[in-house]
């Protein structure tokens, strides 16, 4: 299958228009559907490597339609929205913002529809000894760590979704950009260069956002799932002692299925495969006060646990 | 093009191809029906498309799931009572492992009991949990559905967030449209694994008809339609053959005679077709209402016009028109001053 | 949800066929078939889900039986004890009546 960079400019843009765009990303197709210019721009820098069609009639998982909220906002203060065809309150965006309304409707798109896959709240990265996962439940710093394992001889597999099997615990790729947040914009810049970074918005609900590009080999390995060794909770906190607290199994899955948008509806086949995860992971609390440290610290439980 | 859709969504055409299957899938997505078509296609489908079904299928199993489990929850509830509901549509579908249950989207539970049950059944739920639904606790909605419609206001339980409708008839007291549900909750069956009953076949099918064709339940025409149709070929011959005398005896002949249209319209279906032709059905009166089905199914600015036509004639058949105006005048009232309020 | 008035006569137990247990820990995590639902219990819980899976108690017979079973004094696990754990049990729906409603 074809790259989204193999294309031209000129059709990429008419098939996004047309809505027959459809991004063959991991498990998931996901047809899109815009007229943005700040969209087309920012979907052939940083999904430049993703496999993707553009003719009509390939079928879809997902389909996004990012557009005005209503007529008066197409031309009027112009404004942006995700449509990820149901119901669901977002805050309409200025246009310029559309690359943070693409991502938040891929998000829900999968958080919300995906009923294959069982769906928790975490970062995923893997080397040839197996996966981490990195919750999002305590808040802080989930996306900034899984950014620098990248650096650190991991691949990504995923920044926002932790994409589980059914009766079997297999994490899968999913790898779209990293999503930072303010400070970690910077932080990542630094380690992981300019050129892989996408322009920031300024001034979003959520702050300052920038996006870290996903890999061509991590595209190349995005049907190859990884066993989960280490299931990581980072609470960065500025000035904290670095330490790696061992988090009791049971507390560990309560946490992780309060990060799941799915698991109650999937049933008996997510109990199987979130159990046999239980089993195959050791959970730690992170407490540390820069990436450096966070590093450490997972490289030290990483030669303990990566086996 | 949805006529040929829904012959597809059965069964009873093959899948198309192309641009063509990407449209039909589309179609089904917007209906809600996925789920059904999975129960249909799944086995024969591969790539893409098997995991688009799969993932309708597991959909659907958790509202299946739930419903077994809200019939496990009301039994448990009544338990110690000699209350025995009469489980409606999808909880009975389920209940009977029926086709029209596969697949099948629900967020609520709906049963039937005796008017002179209701107070009990209404305390025994609460005790277990169940709360007036946050949407119609106001003094004004209790008011209304006690007086005059045929069911409490919704109960939604605490905890599970499930939401259960309890009637005590099948039409409104008001509806010019009188069903003889005591005739039908007398023919009900017990189901094996709960203290809820089911209709017979026959009842299931007219009590489907009456609340797809007079009351209001047409806003989701490819979901309905599939619904009858299942209904529909569930009858043995010997149901098939009594089902308009039983419609005349309980009072629900006309839905009985839309419905029979619908699927012979829709389906190509055959038998619907000669029990039609049986029927003595006024065709100025119906002709204006099967144009506005049509339309709704055909989806897009048509099937608004439809709307219009459909939505106040299933209110108008349930209530007297002067009661309708003033309903519809304080719904009005109340959703200014509740955009006021914000 | 309320046991009801008939604490004397009403037998209860647990279906083994209605769920599935996995062991982690300190805990021990139930799948309920027949709802869906997770649910994480602890030793004492657990211990009370295994006996009734053994036979069908009343509440009275319930309240007697489990310390035994616990290895514990009556005083250490008087019955109010015992009916509110099995309440939390029935509340979502891991163990039923038996003979029937």
């Amino acid at each position: 299958m074809r790259r989204l960079e193999d294309y031209g400019r000129r059709a990429v843009r008419q098939a996004l228009r047309r809505g027959t765009l459809v991004l063959h990303l991991g498990p998931f197709a996901m047809q899109l559907k815009a007229d943005s210019r700040a969209l087309l721009a920012f979907l052939l820098s940083m999904y430049g490597a993703c496999h993707a069609t553009l003719e009509a009639g390939v079928l879809a998982d997902f389909s996004l339609h990012v557009r005005a909220p209503n007529m008066i906002r197409r031309f009027v203060r112009r404004q942006i929205t995700p449509d990820p065809g149901f119901y669901f309150p977002t805050v309409p965006l200025p246009r310029p913002m559309a690359p943070l309304a693409l991502e938040m409707g891929m998000n829900l798109a999968v958080a919300l529809q995906c009923f294959r896959f069982a769906i928790y709240h975490a970062g995923v990265v893997a080397d040839e000894r197996g996966a981490i996962a990195i919750s999002a439940f305590s808040g802080g710093g989930k996306s900034t760590l899984t950014a620098a394992l990248m650096e650190e001889g991991f691949r990504l597999l995923s920044d926002e979704f932790a994409i589980m099997g059914l009766d079997e615990p297999g994490l899968y790729p999913y790898p779209r950009p990293v999503s930072l947040k303010n400070a970690s914009v910077e932080i990542v810049r630094a380690f992981a260069g300019a050129e892989e970074m996408s322009t920031t918005l300024t001034g979003t609900p959520k702050g300052d956002i920038g996006y870290r590009r996903a890999r061509p080999h991590e595209l190349e390995m995005m049907h190859e799932p990884a066993m989960p060794k280490l299931l990581l909770f980072p609470q960065f906190s500025l000035d904290a002692e670095p330490r790696a607290e061992k988090v009791e199994p049971g507390d560990a899955v309560m946490r992780f299925i309060a990060g799941s948008p799915n698991y109650h509806a999937l049933g008996e086949a997510a109990f199987g495969s979130l159990m046999a995860f239980a089993d195959s992971v050791a959970a730690y609390d992170l407490h540390y006060g820069n990436t450096a440290d966070s590093i450490a610290l997972v490289k030290d439980l990483w030669r303990e646990h990566g086996s | 093009m949805s006529r040929s859709f829904l012959q597809i969504a059965v069964g009873l055409a093959p899948l198309p191809t192309g641009e063509r299957l990407v449209r039909f899938i589309g179609w089904g997505r917007r209906a809600h029906i996925l789920g059904q078509l999975a129960t249909v296609w799944e086995e024969r489908a591969d790539g893409k498309l098997a995991e688009i079904l799969a993932n309708a299928r597991i959909w659907a199993g958790h509202d299946r799931r739930m419903l077994s489990y809200e019939m496990n929850r009301i039994t448990r509830a009544l338990m110690g009572t000699d209350i025995y509901p009469v489980l409606l549509k999808g909880g009975a579908y389920v209940a009977k492992a029926l086709t029209a249950g596969e697949g099948r989207r629900v967020s609520d539970i709906d049963i039937l009991v005796k008017e002179d049950e209701l107070d009990r059944v209404e305390a025994s739920l609460k005790d277990a949990g169940w709360v007036a639904d946050e949407g119609t606790s106001g003094d004004y909605d209790q008011q209304y559905y006690r007086a005059w419609m045929h069911e409490l206001p919704p109960l939604r339980h605490k905890s599970r967030r499930t939401v259960v409708d309890v009637h005590h008839r099948l039409t409104p007291r008001t509806a010019r449209l009188k069903v003889d549900h005591e005739a039908m909750f007398a023919a009900a069956r017990p189901t094996a694994d709960s203290a809820l009953k089911v209709f017979n076949p026959t009842d299931r099918f007219i009590h489907a008809a009456i609340h797809i064709c007079a009351d209001g339940a047409f806003e989701t025409p490819e979901r309905s339609l599939i619904e009858l149709f299942y209904l529909f070929a569930d009858l043995s011959e010997a149901e098939a053959e009594g089902l308009r005398a039983r419609a005349a005896e309980v009072g629900a002949l006309w839905p009985v005679d839309h419905a029979l249209w619908a699927i012979s319209w829709f389906f190509a279906n055959k038998r619907a077709r000669s029990l039609c032709r049986e029927g003595m059905f006024a065709k100025a009166f119906a002709a204006p209402v099967r144009w506005a089905i049509r339309a709704k199914v055909a989806g897009g600015l048509r099937a608004k016009a439809a709307m219009l036509l459909l939505y106040p004639r299933s209110h108008l058949l349930r209530m007297p028109i002067g009661m309708l105006t003033v309903h519809l005048f304080r719904k009005a009232v109340r959703s200014l001053s509740g955009s006021q309020a914000n | 949800m309320a046991a009801g008035p008939n604490r004397k006569t009403w037998r209860w137990r647990a279906n083994p066929r209605h769920y599935r247990c996995h062991v982690l820990g300190d805990v021990t995590f139930v799948y309920n078939h027949l709802s869906g639902d997770t649910h994480m219990l602890n030793l004492v819980s657990i211990a009370l889900l295994n006996l009734m899976a053994e036979r069908t108690f009343t509440l009275d017979e319930l309240a007697a039986a489990f310390p035994a079973h616990m290895d514990v004094s009556a005083d250490e696990c008087p019955p109010g004890v015992v009916w509110r754990l099995f309440d939390e049990l029935d509340e979502v729906g891991l163990v039923e009546r038996s003979g029937g409603a």
